[in-house]
Parts: structure tokens; C-alpha cells; sequence
């Protein structure tokens, strides 16, 4: 018996991808395989763990990050992270599923987008008005320096380490 | 009796000190001179009344006088004796009796130095100094009194028989000693740490240190004396409160990182940074006030900066022990809260009522204007902007927004270190910047041409340490940088040293020795600087190293097994579980450390398992290139989980802290004037 020449030509054609078909399956079967194996060890890790614990603080204590606190109510938040992670959520959706149900406090950074640029926003002020204090003090003195200026332009010369040695005496001097 | 005699001298010394305020600041409004030594008289003695009734208590904490419920709270019949004598300050009322103890020493030490000096100021620097010291007696004997006792009231509803306090109630019994043996609480777990007998009197020494500048400002201010009189006065002093609050601090982050377990020593926990907060402050005034000293200049913000740093102290004071900001060191808690926050806000607006007020009438003017922005005193002036920013961002993260936020919106908030660290580092950078180009330019004027002649050879040093950084396999470029901004603040420190030994070398033909020797001898003040500026360098390079390359891992091990970390290897040996000679239980791990191949150390990190807190304390190999840092999590003799961390460079920080500590005190340290040949007595 023989068989039509186009059903030879398709089984040449199943005949030359067998390979990669085997391939193909022998990938899902190790990939299921990892991950049975991962589900079964529990393959989230304690680094994994702190990674995300380590930007939450402990709800008891305060001011104490929850990868460094032992407290019953810590242990049982580390463990509810690990059960969320094996459950495949990302670091940020485990953290924020905290934020929703604890609030704010949880974290290190304010969620709600107020007191977050509050955080932000403020110290940034702070140093603009630190600064600004500068510049107004400058620009008062700076407003009056010409009737110093004269006496100490001389000062502002270059030096050779004779005249830094005699400057530097003379600073010695005036301490004695 | 001891109680009675403790408690009689505590009531004597708050009475000495309030007739001091009233006599000194009358005498000196009057001008009766024999009011004002009378005054000062009293004032002299608060300190042995205060120093009896200290060591009542000591006295009471050593032979285990359970009665008194202060020595009930914080030890018990196993407190080893190092242990009994710190728990003075182990607690809310002896650590306050301490703080009275130590503001009275200085206060004595100030009268005493500076009396013959400088006469017009001392009345009313005595009335200051009193009436802070009177505020702190007031709250030992009135609201936290150390020696309160138990009692029974045997007529009294079942919850309210045991009582603790001062007067006899009637028809009182005491307490079996039996039972209060017992019954002892014992000293808080996180006490139980050399660090701790340190770290706290360290910190209060700086913070009442702080007290006599702002006394001796305030006395310029009501008398009217604005010379620098009261800056010479208080030069040392302020220098004296800085070491301690320096040294303090470090001493803290020593302590956190040892007891706390986390692997590192700051974690910008509010109770850190309410004392971080008067040393910014108190950094910005040690060297503003030099522009003052040598042109006069500066009179109006030296004075707003040293009470700023007063009122700073009073308000971490407040904070630390009012419980507003609840942390690790919320064990000083109780109802001392409101009294503090009162006078904190009563002494702040008097202060700058009385400034504003001397202000106003033209008294704070300055002697000499700023001539240009590369003058050493401008620079300073930017350097004090820093200071001012940095104390800004950090109260805010620390106290302001966390206490807005629950007040006005209800809503409570955690600022963490990812917070801080976000504004803090350019700042922090700005500082290195600062601290490099200010030691290089000249008072009065400087040109660029001449301060950038003077940059040379530091830049090129800087340069060649980035390069070799790199090279070494450095890959962040932030870390780089970082190294790069601090390195060159130290290398200028160096290059002053090295110019001014050089500048005396080619004059007079020293040795190199002897004219370094010669330098720091005659202007220890600027060379002692230097030696600070060094410190913080070496401080800088440490956290920059142990913050940002850090490596941490966590992994359970079986008995036998090993981790990896970086070229370390840890195998774990054994497990058992022991109890101290204080009675507490230790989970004890054993583990091998090699590196290379080669076994390099035995660790033995345990938990101590007190009751009110298990305590993980790490073991630890230290060496110049990092610390191998490990925790034991949990475990049994099967089984065991660990926390490694390695910390490169970490031992930099107490290094840094030590040399820090040294250039003060060289810089503090009182000048020996030769007496002219010849000269007799």
C-alpha cells in the first residue's frame, strides 16, 4: 500500500518538527515540575520575605521595621507577606494590601498623595528658607561692604608660604 | 532612713535654687552685691544637696531597698552590681535626678570659673542656670519622685491597696521584703549593655552642657553686656557639650548596633533625632560663633542659633520622655509631658522676647560687614544654612509631620529612613563641600584665584582617591561620588596641617614632628578643628561603605550545613540553651566562620529570652575590611535560623567617632600660658 503523496509530505513535515514538539514538552513538563517543586519547599525564601518587610514597620512598636521585630504581631505579618508572595503578588501589591486595611503608618513613606508631598515638599522649603536667610544676609552686609571693602582688599592677594607663614603668626600672635 | 535623707536633700536643693534665682537676678537688678553673692552662694550649694540625694539612691539600688518602688522597677535580687548602679539612670525619675546632678555640677564649675571674670554677667547667668536647674528638681519632687515607697492600705477596695508614695498614707503598712524580693521587676533588658552605662550620662552631660551657653546668652541679653564677654565665657563650655553629645551619639549608634539586632547603629528612629537635633544646632553655633569672636560679626544669629539649640534640648528632652513619639526608647515614659512642654515653651519665648526686644533698640549690631562670598565667614555662613536646613528637614520628618498628620487629618504616619535619606544626603554632601572649601579661605576676603591655588592639591588628591576607588571595583557611582565629596574635606584638613608644619619648617627649620607639635600647641583651637574635621571624614566614609554595599541574607540551616556569603563560609555547630548569672535564659547557636578555606573565628550570637522582650544579640568578627555580622533568628538543636550581615568598613564609624572625640578635646583643651622669665609669685 502506498500512501498519497501529499500525506507523505505532511508526515515529513510532523516527522522534522518532532524534535522541537518533544522539546517543547519536555520544557512544560520541567517547567511544572519546578513548579510543583517551588510550591512544595515553599519557594518564597526569608530574603524574599524581608525584602518587602524591611519597608513595613511593625504595627505594635514604633518606628521599628518589621524585618527586625520578633513581636506576635510581627511574626504573624511576616507570614501572612510569605503566604501573599507564594500567591505570586508583587512586593508593591502585598504592601499596599497592608496600607489598605492598617493605613499609613504601616510604611516608611506616606501612601496618601497629601501627606506624601507634604514628606517631600516641606523639607524642600526648609532648605529654601535656610537659604533664603543666607542670601538675605549677604545682600544686607553686601549692601554696606563697600565701606570695609578698601582696608582688606589687600588680603585678597595671592600668597607665597612666607606671607601664609606670617599671616599664620601673626593669627598666632593675636591668640596669645 | 535613707529615703528620708534623699528626700530632705532633694527638697533643700530645690529651695537653694529657687532663693539663687531670686536673690541673683534681684541683686543684680538692684545692684545689691551682697544679694548677688548670696545668690551665687545658694547656687553652689544645690550641687551637694543634689549629690546627697543621688547617692541615697545609689545607696537605696545597691543594698536592694525594694520599698522604694524606683528600686523595685528597675532591679531585682540578680541585678549584678555594675547593673544596680546604672539603673539610676535606668528609669523616668533617676534619670531625671542625674540630669539635675550633672546640671549642677556644671552649674557649680561655671560659678566657679567664670565668677572673678566676668562679674556683670554671673547674676543673671546664675538665675538662668538655677531656674532650668529648679524646673528639673521640681519635676524629681513633685511629679517623678525616686523615693516613693510601697504601701498597703488595708482598709482600701482590693485594687487600690497598693500604693507608692512619698508621705506615710494613714494607717499604712509596708510591704513584706519578701514579697517585694519577689515581686522586683528587674532593669530593662535594652539597659543590660556597657553601652548603656555610658551612652545616657554621655548624652545628658551634653545636653545640660548646652544649658550654660544659653544662661550666659541670656545674661548678655538682660544686662546688657553684648560683647563677647559672654562668648569667651562660654567658648569651652560649648565645646565640652559637644564632645559629650558627639560622643553620646556615637556611643548610642555603638549600642543599637550591638543590643538592637538590625546590623546597623542608625535608623533615624525620632528618639535618635531628638538628640541629633541639638547637635545640628549646636554644630552651626560652634562655628558661627568664631565670626563673632575674630570680626564681630554674626551677633544677632549667634545668639538666635545658641538659643535654638537650647530650646532644642528641651524639646527632645520633652519628646524622649513625654511619649508624643512612641519608639524603642519609650520606657522614659510617664505624666512628665505637659510640665516640660510648658517650660520649653516659656523659656523659648522669653528668650526671643528678650532678643527681639534688644534687637529692636539697634544693641546687636555688627562690627564688620561680609566682604566677599569666598571669605571664610560667609563660608561659614553657608555652612550654618546647612546646619539649619538639615535641623529643618529633620524635625519635620521626625515630630512635625507625624504630629500634624494625627492632629489635623487623624491619620498616623511612620517616616522611615527611605525618607530621611532622601533629603538628607545632598545636604549632607553640601556639608563636605563646605567643610572642604571653608579651612582654605581667608577671614576677611579671599580671592577665587587664591582659593582656587589653594584647591590644587587637594582636588588632585581627591582625584587620584576616585580613580583608585574605581579601579578597585567600585561600580555606583553614587557610592564614588559619595567617597569622593568626603574624601576631599579630609584631604584638605591634612593639606592645612601639612601647610602650616611646612610654612614653620622653611622659617624656623623645625623637624617635622616638632613643628606639627608646635602648630597644635599654639593654635589648638584651629588644628584641634582639623583633627574633627578628620573624624568626620573617616565617620563619612564608613557609613557611606557600610550603607551601601551591605549584604544581608537569612537562611536556615540543619546542624552541619553551610552558607556561603560573599568569600565567608558559616557552618552551624551546636545549640543550647543556658541561664546567665542574672538569671535570664540564653538561646546560645555556635558557629564556625571561614573564609578562604580557613576557619578565622568561633561566633556564639544568642537570644536572651527576657520575659518583657527576647533580646537577639549578634555575634560578630570584626576587621579593618568589615564586620561579618550574625543573628540567630530562632532555632533548636536540629535546626537554626540565621541573619548575616557583612558590613564593609563599619568599625570606621567608631573609629572616626574616637578621633572626633580627640580633635574636640585638643581644641577644648585650656592653653598652658608660660609665665615670663623671671616671673615669681
Amino acid at each position: 500500500m502506498s500512501r498519497p503523496i501529499g500525506s507523505r509530505h505532511v508526515a515529513a513535515g510532523v516527522s522534522a518538527k518532532r524534535p522541537y514538539i518533544c522539546l517543547v514538552l519536555i520544557l512544560l513538563v520541567l517547567l511544572a515540575f519546578a513548579a510543583i517543586s517551588r510550591a512544595q519547599a515553599g519557594g518564597v525564601t526569608d530574603n524574599d520575605v524581608n525584602r518587602v518587610a524591611e519597608r513595613m514597620y511593625c504595627p505594635v512598636c514604633e518606628n521599628i521595621p518589621l524585618d527586625d521585630c520578633e513581636t506576635i504581631a510581627c511574626v504573624e505579618w511576616k507570614a501572612e507577606i510569605r503566604a501573599q508572595l507564594e500567591a505570586g503578588q508583587s512586593d508593591q501589591a502585598v504592601i499596599d494590601s497592608f496600607v489598605a486595611r492598617f493605613g499609613d503608618n504601616v510604611v516608611g513613606v506616606p501612601q496618601d498623595p497629601v501627606l506624601r508631598a507634604l514628606t517631600v515638599i516641606v523639607p524642600l522649603l526648609a532648605t529654601a528658607l535656610a537659604i533664603a536667610v543666607g542670601v538675605f544676609t549677604f545682600r544686607r552686609f553686601g549692601a554696606r561692604r563697600k565701606l570695609s571693602l578698601t582696608g582688606e582688599r589687600a588680603l585678597a592677594g595671592e600668597m607665597s608660604d612666607d606671607a601664609y607663614r606670617q599671616r599664620l603668626e601673626a593669627d598666632l600672635q593675636g591668640r596669645r | 532612713m535613707t529615703a528620708e535623707i534623699g528626700l530632705a536633700s532633694l527638697t533643700l536643693a530645690f529651695g537653694l535654687a529657687l532663693y539663687a534665682i531670686v536673690a541673683s537676678a534681684w541683686g543684680a537688678r538692684k545692684g545689691a552685691a551682697e544679694l548677688m553673692l548670696s545668690g551665687r552662694n545658694a547656687a553652689l550649694l544645690v550641687f551637694p544637696a543634689v549629690l546627697l540625694a543621688t547617692g541615697c539612691l545609689v545607696s537605696a539600688l545597691m543594698t536592694e531597698q525594694y520599698q522604694l518602688a524606683y528600686v523595685y522597677s528597675v532591679t531585682d535580687p540578680q541585678t549584678p552590681a555594675i547593673y544596680r548602679f546604672t539603673a539610676l539612670w535606668g528609669s523616668q525619675k533617676g534619670s531625671l535626678l542625674l540630669w539635675s546632678l550633672l546640671m549642677s555640677a556644671f552649674t557649680s564649675a561655671a560659678i566657679g570659673l567664670n565668677w572673678r571674670g566676668e562679674r556683670r554677667l554671673m547674676p543673671y547667668a546664675v538665675a538662668f542656670m538655677m531656674a532650668t536647674l529648679a524646673f528639673f528638681l521640681g519635676l524629681s519632687l513633685f511629679v517623678e519622685n525616686p523615693f516613693a515607697r510601697w504601701w498597703i492600705l488595708p482598709d482600701a477596695p482590693p485594687d487600690e491597696q497598693v500604693v507608692s508614695t512619698v508621705l506615710i498614707p494613714p494607717g499604712a503598712i509596708a510591704p513584706s521584703e519578701a514579697n517585694l524580693r519577689a515581686g522586683a521587676e528587674g532593669l530593662n533588658p535594652l539597659l543590660r549593655h556597657f553601652g548603656m552605662v555610658i551612652h545616657p550620662p554621655m548624652l545628658y552631660l551634653g545636653f545640660v552642657g548646652f544649658t550654660i551657653p544659653f544662661a550666659f546668652a541670656m545674661s548678655a541679653l538682660a544686662s546688657g553686656d553684648l560683647s563677647t564677654g559672654w562668648i569667651r565665657a562660654t567658648r569651652r563650655w560649648s565645646l565640652i557639650a559637644w564632645i559629650c553629645l558627639s560622643a553620646g551619639l556615637i556611643l548610642g549608634g555603638r549600642w543599637a548596633y550591638d543590643v538592637l539586632g538590625w546590623g546597623g547603629y542608625w535608623g533615624w528612629d525620632p528618639v535618635e533625632n531628638a538628640a541629633f537635633l541639638p547637635w545640628l544646632m549646636g554644630t552651626a553655633f560652634i562655628h558661627s560663633v568664631m565670626i563673632q569672636e575674630k570680626r564681630g560679626m554674626l551677633k544677632l544669629w549667634n545668639m538666635l542659633l545658641v538659643i535654638a539649640t537650647f530650646s532644642a534640648v528641651m524639646f527632645g528632652t520633652f519628646a524622649t520622655r513625654s511619649g508624643v513619639i512612641e519608639s524603642v526608647h519609650s520606657f522614659a515614659r510617664s505624666e512628665v509631658g505637659f510640665p516640660m512642654l510648658a517650660f520649653w515653651a516659656a523659656m523659648t519665648f522669653v528668650a526671643l522676647a528678650t532678643l527681639l526686644w534688644r534687637w529692636r533698640r539697634g544693641e546687636l549690631r555688627d562690627e564688620h560687614q561680609f566682604a566677599n562670598l569666598l571669605s571664610r565667614e560667609s563660608l561659614f555662613v553657608l555652612n550654618n544654612v546647612v546646619f539649619i536646613a538639615l535641623f529643618l528637614a529633620i524635625f519635620w520628618g521626625s515630630f512635625g509631620l507625624p504630629i500634624t498628620s494625627e492632629l489635623l487629618l487623624g491619620v498616623e504616619v511612620t517616616i522611615g529612613a527611605e525618607t530621611f535619606e532622601f533629603y538628607v544626603v545632598p545636604l549632607f554632601i553640601a556639608m563636605y563641600v563646605l567643610m572642604g572649601l571653608a579651612p582654605l579661605s581667608a577671614w576677611g576676603a579671599t580671592s577665587a584665584r587664591r582659593l582656587g591655588a589653594a584647591l590644587k592639591a587637594p582636588l588632585a588628591l581627591t582625584a587620584m582617591s576616585i580613580v583608585a576607588v574605581a579601579l578597585s571595583g567600585t561600580s555606583l557611582a553614587v557610592a564614588t561620588i559619595g567617597y569622593g565629596v568626603v574624601l576631599f574635606a579630609g584631604f584638605v584638613a591634612l593639606f592645612e596641617i601639612y601647610r602650616g608644619a611646612k610654612a614653620r619648617r622653611r622659617s624656623l627649620g623645625e623637624a617635622w614632628l616638632r613643628a606639627v607639635g608646635a602648630l597644635f600647641g599654639r593654635n589648638q583651637r584651629r588644628y584641634g578643628g582639623y583633627i574633627v574635621h578628620l573624624g568626620v571624614t573617616v565617620i563619612g566614609i564608613g557609613v557611606i561603605a557600610s550603607t551601601v554595599f551591605q549584604t544581608e541574607t537569612q537562611h536556615t540551616l540543619a546542624r552541619g550545613d553551610r552558607i556561603n556569603v560573599l568569600n565567608y563560609s558559616l557552618r552551624y555547630d551546636d545549640f543550647v540553651r543556658a541561664q546567665a548569672v542574672d538569671g535570664r535564659m540564653m538561646n546560645i547557636a555556635s558557629v564556625t566562620l571561614s573564609r578562604n578555606g580557613g576557619e578565622i573565628a568561633r561566633l556564639r550570637p544568642r537570644i536572651d529570652d527576657y520575659p518583657q522582650l527576647p533580646m537577639k544579640i549578634a555575634g560578630a568578627h570584626s576587621t579593618l575590611e568589615n564586620d561579618f555580622y550574625v543573628l540567630l533568628m530562632s532555632g533548636d538543636i536540629e535546626r537554626a535560623t540565621f541573619r548575616i550581615y557583612v558590613n564593609p568598613l563599619v568599625n570606621l564609624v567608631w573609629w572616626g567617632g574616637i578621633l572626633l572625640v580627640i580633635g574636640t578635646v585638643i581644641a577644648a583643651y585650656p592653653k598652658v600660658i608660660p609665665s615670663p622669665v623671671g616671673a615669681t609669685r
